[in-house]
């Protein structure tokens, strides 16, 4: 079933066609991860896709309905984001910025009915912070405040889920859970999920499909192992690398060092303890 | 919030007692209880202790209690609207462009439109010294702002206006001493009629921000996340500055300039009530209704019979205020 469908979308910042004519499609209940080396346009693009860019010319849609028609409000109940580095505002509870998601759901008296309280309370329980509720976000450390977004951005009830970057400020330990928890979600609530990754192993190992940004343009697009390759990561991100791919684990991305430094002979490491 | 009420009422009680001719309070008393629908009391005070009562210092308490509210109110949404801890209706240039508006009005009056009246023109004057400092500040690249950067936009828009507000004055020397009072700010003169004139406006002002008051708790985590929220950020903007502008107008143009009401009293209700704008507005309107009255009964008692201008009491309290403030406000970014 179509979901969101971008059609030759091209935003342009200054003089540089940051976002240059990308076409791509995200079906009901995928998916899709947007990589690409820094620079290469993919927070732009899903802020072509949330509105929080002009689009100079091309077409953003969602099932029948050109999304450049979509109030505010609307677009809010349609797709809900988790920004790169989400504005802490001074001295809120977590409770409170939960329940900040209901903002598209409520009256213009901004009261908020019993029905939105649960749906908040229901995503701090979803996303484990009942302990944490009522501290103030600028106490919570940088995983727990990853999950108050995600779950700010659940109580919006919204179909899409767009994330830039979801890990790129947590540990290893910290950023697998995130992914977990989205991917939990996705299938429990039926979400579609874009994300611009950095990791490209987290990337392989959750997304259905990749697409791989350089130069404002998708350059590469299809199931993970098609688009990391040796090859695509040479010419778009400059970078030596080896990739491995197994059954039990995806796609393992391991730089070369230049020197004579220990990543000198990368093939004789032992793929099945990795 | 009941404190608040209590505290509103307590403040007016005293501002209706205090003053050179003793009113004892009995009297009052009675005097406020015969006003009830369905009472009856006869009041110990004279006819002429009486007009004292309801002509000087009832309209005068009650006026100082609303430019308090407005004051208040509009500072703390300033706060909300523009992110920005320092906002007040005096720093971003309101209060000296409602100034030059309302000299531009009484000039008028003097020079053939006798019934020209003060606010609305004190609204434009208003409009005009935001739209500037909001303007000047965005000039800077964003890297750059701050929170200072929106103040020192105003303070050089409230110079520049304040500068040609002087020049008006001085060369229309006929109406001079009455705009020079005014500008140093006074609710001496007040009376039912000065009320009614700008109560309209105040109401309008409190009724918005009210209204707005979660969309002011939405906008603290940025434009571009209360867009994501459901929000339009510029539509809130519009409404709330247009809404806490014109109640400032209005309370510049019944009282002068009196600053830094905007900044002490939010402020100390955040101290005091938390971060969320759905009690910061009510409770600042609350407490800024008394906070006005108490200052204002402290500028005609200190230096009694004399008075001192209600502005120099809040800038003598203001002042420090601002710096603990400016301190502290890279929390509250």
């Amino acid at each position: 079933m179509t979901g969101l469908r971008l059609s030759d979308v091209t935003v342009v910042l200054g003089e540089t066609r940051v976002v240059d004519g990308v076409s791509l499609r995200v079906d009901r209940g995928e998916w899709l991860g947007l990589i690409g080396p820094n620079g290469a346009g993919k927070t732009t693009l899903l802020r072509a896709i949330t509105g929080g860019a002009t689009i100079e010319t091309g077409e953003v849609s969602y099932g029948a309905g050109d999304l450049s028609q979509l109030g505010a409000r609307r677009r809010a109940r349609l797709m809900a984001v988790v920004p790169q580095h989400p504005v802490v505002p001074w001295g809120m509870a977590v409770a409170d910025y939960v329940l900040l998601g209901r903002t598209a759901h409520m009256g213009w008296l901004g009261r908020e009915t019993s029905h939105d309280l649960d749906v908040a309370r229901r995503a701090v329980v979803e996303m484990g912070l009942e302990k944490l509720s009522t501290r103030r976000l600028d106490e919570l450390s940088g995983g727990e405040l990853q999950r108050a977004v995600l779950a700010r951005a659940l109580t919006q009830a919204a179909p899409l889920l767009i994330l830039d970057e979801p890990t790129s400020s947590l540990d290893v330990g910290h950023g697998q859970q995130m992914m977990e928890m989205v991917d939990r979600l996705r299938g429990e609530q039926g979400l579609t999920v874009i994300s611009a990754l950095h990791d490209l192993t987290l990337a392989a190992q959750f997304c259905d499909r990749l697409v791989m940004m350089a130069g404002g343009k998708a350059i590469l697009e299809g199931p993970p192992g098609a688009v990391i390759t040796e090859r695509s990561l040479r010419d778009h991100y400059g970078a030596s690398v080896r990739v491995l791919t197994g059954p039990d684990f995806g796609v393992v991305v391991i730089p070369l060092r230049s020197d004579n430094g220990p990543g000198e002979q990368p093939a004789s490491l032992n793929v099945g303890t990795l | 919030m009941a404190p608040a009420v209590a505290l509103v009422l307590a403040v007016l009680g005293l501002a209706l007692l205090v003053g050179p001719a003793g009113l004892e309070m009995g009297g009052v008393v009675t005097a406020l209880a015969d006003r009830l629908p369905f009472l009856e009391v006869e009041s110990s005070l004279t006819e002429r202790e009486l007009t004292i009562l309801w002509e000087i210092r009832l309209p005068r308490a009650v006026m100082g209690a609303l430019v308090g509210a407005t004051l208040a109110s509009a500072g703390a949404a300033y706060q909300g609207v523009f992110r920005n801890p320092l906002a007040d209706p005096y720093l971003l240039g309101v209060a000296a462009g409602a100034g030059l508006g309302a000299t531009v009005a009484i000039l008028l009056r003097a020079g053939g439109f006798p019934s020209m009246p003060l606010a609305p023109l004190a609204f434009v004057g208003a409009v005009v010294g935001v739209a500037l400092s909001y303007g000047l500040s965005r000039t800077r690249g964003r890297e750059r702002r701050s929170a200072t950067t929106l103040v020192l936009a105003g303070v050089a828009v409230a110079s520049f206006l304040t500068a040609v507000q002087t020049f008006l004055q001085l060369t229309n020397v006929t109406t001079l001493r009455e705009v020079y009072s005014w500008i140093l700010g006074r609710l001496v003169t007040v009376g039912w009629a000065d009320l009614y004139a700008v109560l309209p406006y105040m109401v309008v002002s409190w009724v918005v921000l009210l209204v707005f008051r979660r969309a002011l708790d939405v906008m603290a985590v940025g434009d571009d996340e209360a867009a994501t929220l459901g929000l339009s950020p510029r539509a809130v903007r519009l409404v709330v500055v247009g809404a806490a502008t014109l109640g400032a107008a209005a309370a510049v143009s019944a009282s002068g300039l009196i600053a830094f009401v905007g900044i002490i009293v939010p402020h100390t209700v955040r101290l005091l009530a938390g971060w969320s704008y759905r009690v910061i507005i009510p409770l600042s309107l609350l407490v800024g209704g008394a906070f006005l009255t108490a200052a204002d009964l402290v500028a005609r008692t200190v230096v009694s019979p004399a008075e001192l201008p209600i502005g120099v009491v809040t800038a003598f309290l203001g002042g420090p205020f601002f710096l603990m403030v400016l301190r502290t406000s890279g929390d509250l970014e």
